[in-house]
């Protein structure tokens, strides 16, 4: 008896040193194509840092698609550092917790709180977790400087053509929100993370240079542009392969416009990896212009997407009076209205950055568009890309692919009745033949 | 350890549960159970995406292999089999082992008409293949220790109900371990155990060796401890 205790007790000592020995040399083998279950080492260098505890709450309903991938890519920071703890809540089953954190009911989102301090981020991608890392390590939030002085819309506006809402969604989200007046004094100040121009009405002069020198010195803007303006941004985003196309967007797809206004498209597709339009919903744009991105030539370091294109029905009119297609004089689609472009550089032994984003439509920021469909989640997505460090984090932090399939009814249906009827059918048939073979014998 | 004996006495369990309804029953179950949870993400997801079918497998597991694995000694300890076998002058090791294995065996077995569910997401779009393979490799790996502690709980007692509910409370409180993590002192050490956390890697698509690790240990010591527990009802 004795020898076969102490032989089981060597087993239970065997089992034990090799959980230990496991978690000690531990391993990852990624196996997604994307590697996109690995922490990418600027998340890893941030992670290293926290030295105090971080509490990551995450909103995300019980069949929302993506819960099990954020549930799994939180459990990777905790794994890297036991100060980093999440969890993850059903919004519908938490709304105190939804208000005490601030996160927007319907958007959703991330809240992660060190002591006091909370910083959030409108969905829960590695990019958006170290990005509120950081700015809780860093005990500063990002500035975002409105444009005034040359007919812009109003932060301070609580009309419906002005953008105040967007401005409050911007400080929950823990952003400073300031203005800039580039009429009286054309410079870009300093305390400026990004500037955001949404609709200029009156030419920029002056301050159409001091945009495209702050840019080259590594600024970060969003414009938000309009086919109802006659202002020329083009000189300020040439350098970066962007161009406003003027005209207005017709829209001809009738699923993809709102009360069958051919003028307002809504954008369902978003057929690039920029975490700017990750898991955004459909987006809704009153009025929109094209925004083209020259493909000719190559800038080094630069790197241009198309964010958002409207259906193929669709086309962009240069005369808005009419509101059919004219071979030669009109675009036919599908239509960009909306394009991202990032210049980087290692000069110096640091990485120099710009980054422009540009929407060919402005109305959808205003205090009348803002809360329709993902408009809101759009912006806060664009400020997020615009303003995170690069030298923490990347732009490409490992994003799994898209993999859209389409599961009509009667695809559903045949899978399920494969699925969950016939296999268990055969499956039993196969017990009843065994019992019946028995039998027999 | 004779492997020769580990290999009887598994071949012996094999024939005798697959020549009862158990695993018939169980299995077309958790088949549709699952089927019917999944395609249901599925059309939510609208992405051909198998990451959410292997918690749901997982769970689904914890709720069957204990009905798999029940009868394995307390079947034998009612009938009084298991006396005979003990009164061989063998150790209990190929014994326990040779049990394990069928039940683990079953297990998978049970875990092939699953495949189904990843050729449909095929049918209807372009998966990943990295996490159909962590997902089974975890799958297999979560059903060698479900197995294990299904095995040390029909070892505990005489009675097939008693052992498969003692058996389904044990992986319920292993699985849900890490719900207090955030909150409880000792919360690292129960998600430590956590079952639900260990799969969480392969679900996503990746192997890490740490997970790999302690299930392989909670394998090895469900087994050993099962080995001393029958042992001492030899002495008995």
């Amino acid at each position: 008896m004795r020898s076969r205790l102490v032989a089981v007790l060597l087993v239970l000592v065997a089992g034990v040193a090799i959980d230990v020995v496991g978690s000690r040399t531990r391993r990852l083998y990624d196996l997604t194509a994307q590697h996109s279950v690995s922490l990418t080492h600027e998340t890893k260098s941030v992670v290293r840092q926290v030295h105090h505890k971080v509490k990551v709450t995450v909103f995300l309903r019980r069949d929302e698609p993506g819960r099990v991938e954020a549930a799994t890519l939180l459990a990777r920071y905790h794994r890297l550092n036991r100060h980093i703890t999440f969890k993850v809540l059903d919004p519908s089953e938490s709304p105190g917790e939804l208000h005490r954190l601030g996160v927007d009911p319907l958007a959703g989102g991330m809240a992660a709180v060190a002591g006091d301090r909370v910083e959030r981020a409108a969905s829960v991608a590695e990019q958006d977790v170290t990005g509120a890392i950081v700015r809780l390590l860093r005990h500063k939030s990002p500035t975002v400087c409105f444009a005034t002085g040359h007919g812009e819309a109003d932060p301070n506006a609580t009309l419906p053509e002005g953008v105040a809402q967007l401005a409050d969604l911007l400080r929950q989200n823990g952003y400073h929100v300031a203005t800039t007046d580039l009429l009286a004094r054309p410079v870009v100040p300093a305390a400026c993370d990004a500037l955001l121009m949404a609709r200029p009405t009156a030419p920029l002069g002056p301050a159409a240079a001091e945009l495209s020198r702050w840019l080259a010195a590594d600024g970060r803007a969003l414009f938000l542009l309009d086919p109802e303006s006659t202002v020329d941004v083009n000189p300020v985003l040439a350098p970066y392969k962007l161009r406003v196309e003027r005209g207005i967007v017709f829209e001809k797809d009738p699923g993809s416009v709102l009360s069958g206004d051919p003028t307002a498209p809504i954008v369902h597709t978003y057929s690039t990896a920029n975490p700017l339009v990750r898991r955004l919903a459909p987006t809704y744009f009153p009025g929109v212009e094209e925004v083209d991105v020259d493909e000719s030539g190559h800038v080094p370091g630069l790197t241009v997407s198309r964010l958002a294109d409207t259906s193929n029905a669709s086309f962009l009119s240069r005369d808005p009076q009419r509101g059919d297609f004219q071979l030669g004089r009109d675009l036919p689609g599908p239509v960009t209205v909306g394009a991202a472009a990032d210049l980087s550089a290692f000069r110096g032994g640091t990485v120099h950055r710009t980054r422009v984003v540009a929407w060919g439509d402005a109305d959808f920021a205003t205090n009348a568009y803002l809360g329709q469909a993902g408009n809101s989640r759009l912006l806060v997505q664009a400020l997020d890309w615009l303003t995170i460090d690069e030298d923490l984090v990347t732009l490409s932090a490992n994003l799994a692919a898209d993999r859209p399939i389409s599961l009509t009814t009667a695809r559903h249906r045949e899978s399920l009745l494969l699925s969950a009827a016939l296999v268990p059918a055969l499956w039993l048939l196969a017990g009843a033949a065994v019992w019946l073979a028995r039998r027999r014998r | 350890m004779s492997f020769a004996r580990v290999r009887a006495v598994a071949g012996k369990e094999l024939t005798v549960l697959w020549s009862s309804p158990v695993p018939y029953v169980v299995g077309a179950l958790f088949q549709a159970v699952l089927a019917a949870l999944f395609v249901d993400q599925l059309h939510a997801r609208e992405q051909a995406v198998v990451q959410p079918l292997f918690p749901l497998a997982g769970f689904l597991l914890l709720l069957t292999v204990p009905i798999i694995t029940m009868r394995s000694f307390a079947e034998e300890a009612r009938t009084g089999t298991l006396d005979l076998l003990q009164a061989a002058p063998v150790p209990p090791s190929p014994l326990v082992a040779g049990k394990w294995l069928a039940g683990w065996l079953t297990t998978l077995a049970m875990l092939l008409p699953t495949g189904v569910l990843v050729v449909i997401v095929r049918w209807l779009g372009h998966p990943d293949r990295g996490p159909v393979i962590a997902g089974y490799v975890g799958l297999a790996l979560l059903a060698a220790t479900l197995t294990g502690v299904g095995v040390l709980a029909s070892s505990l007692t005489s009675s097939q109900p008693v052992a498969a509910m003692v058996a389904v409370f044990g992986l319920l409180l292993l699985w849900f371990s890490n719900i207090g993590s955030g909150t409880l002192n000792a919360g690292d050490v129960l998600a430590h155990f956590s079952l639900s956390e260990r799969l969480r890697s392969f679900a996503g698509g990746a192997i890490d060796t740490s997970d790999v690790g302690f299930l392989v240990a909670a394998v090895v010591v469900t087994l050993a401890v099962t080995a001393l527990v029958v042992d001492s009802r030899r002495l008995r």
